[in-house]
């Protein structure tokens, strides 16, 4: 129990990271050219599903699997993850005044993007938990690590954790 | 690429962000610097 929810948490932590990477580049270059709210929102959505899949894509390369085969995995096992994480997250800031409003010299948009991305993790938890029990989600891209978590830090702990009990 | 050292930079960066621009926020509120030009130095005394 307790290790699928840490499995849980660490898959959210690396989708959560893809997607606070594109989502802050995009937010970012949206504010800083003042963009409207709904362009802004959107370059930071395609950004953040464009790392988010390309953080998950890398490690599966390096494991040997051809690109279209890792990209495929990746689309099966991160859409839905990343798709809950964009929502909140956009959603958290564009509710909070201020936060896409004033620039990046303003101290709310910072701290706009920690709550947001924050309630991103909470809400995106649940949904990789829910996968990872029925053997999806982080489940399906795990089974191409195996034999490589020596190397690979970012799955360090998944041993023997046994999701598909 | 380890996913943890990943997550630390992208918070760093956050927390950058929000130390530089709360440090410009007091830029801003005590106004320029007096020696900056004896005009802003006349006006800050009135």
């Amino acid at each position: 129990m307790h290790s699928r929810n840490s499995m849980a948490a660490n898959a959210t932590l690396h989708c959560l990271t893809g997607c606070a990477i594109g989502e802050i580049a995009g937010l970012m270059i949206g504010t800083a050219l003042g963009l409207s709210n709904a362009v802004t929102i959107a370059l930071a959505v395609a950004l953040a599903f464009l790392f988010g899949y390309a953080l998950s894509t890398l490690p599966l390369i390096q494991a040997g699997l051809g690109f279209f085969a890792a990209l495929s995995v990746v689309f099966a096992a991160d859409t839905l993850s990343i798709a809950v994480m964009e929502l909140v997250d956009n959603l958290v800031m564009a509710l909070i005044p201020g936060a896409m409003d004033e620039g990046l010299v303003n101290p709310i948009f910072w701290l706009g993007m920690m709550i947001a991305l924050t309630a991103a993790f909470i809400a995106a938890f649940p949904v990789n938990r829910y996968l990872i029990d029925k053997g999806k989600g982080h489940a399906l891209t795990h089974q191409f690590h195996e034999g490589h978590d020596h190397e690979d830090h970012d799955h360090e702990g998944h041993d023997g954790h046994g999701h598909h009990d | 690429m380890n996913t943890n050292t990943l997550a630390a930079g992208v918070v760093g960066f956050l927390l950058g962000g929000l130390t530089v621009s709360i440090a410009a926020g007091f830029e801003e509120d005590s106004g320029p610097s007096p020696g900056h030009s004896s005009n802003s130095h006349q006006l800050t005394d009135r």
